[in-house]
């Protein structure tokens, strides 16, 4: 499957370990690859993707009240929700980056998995901690 | 003139902000470890 995961457009490096259950992805600089493409490609090779851990860079927007996270490469949206572990992460990334003209955030979190008949329009970030970039 | 140009250099400078962003690392779980 590394090798399938390694022909998606933005893949630097692949390694999936079966023991573990878990493919460990980078991605190279300046890629339009969204967590979508590179789920359907692990579904196509007949295993079935759950959770994420996701490091992600973009600019924080707010979609229907929400904080969320645009990434301009490739247009994904991804809505910002606080992680279990990192209650009141979201608000403080919220009062870190919104009113800033043009801020660039990497956030790391977790993409929970979810499936297609969940009606959920958007990936959701759980958002365990952050970083502002100042250009 | 002017005030067309003034407004194409604000296009300019605002497409790359709009482009910024990428995923740089994923942790995929692959067979129900949630």
């Amino acid at each position: 499957m590394s090798v399938a995961l390694k022909k998606i457009d933005g893949i630097e490096d692949a390694k999936v370990s079966l023991n573990e259950g878990r493919a460990d992805l980078e991605l190279e600089r300046g890629n339009r690859t969204t967590l979508v493409q590179i789920r359907e490609a692990i579904r196509r090779n007949g295993f079935t993707p759950k959770g994420a851990d996701i490091t992600v860079s973009g600019t924080v927007v707010l979609s229907e009240r929400r904080l969320a996270l645009q990434v301009g490469g490739s247009d994904a949206l991804y809505l910002l929700w606080d992680a279990p572990s990192a209650t009141g992460k979201v608000a403080e990334l919220g009062n870190a980056a919104l009113g800033r003209k043009i801020t660039e955030v990497i956030v790391e979190g977790h993409v929970p998995e979810q499936a297609p008949a969940s009606g959920a329009p958007r990936s959701v970030v759980l958002v365990k901690t952050f970083r502002v970039v100042d250009h | 003139m002017v005030r067309r140009m003034l407004s194409l250099a604000a296009v300019v400078v605002l497409v790359p902000a709009l482009a910024r962003g990428e995923i740089t690392q994923v942790r995929q779980d692959i067979f129900g470890m949630d």
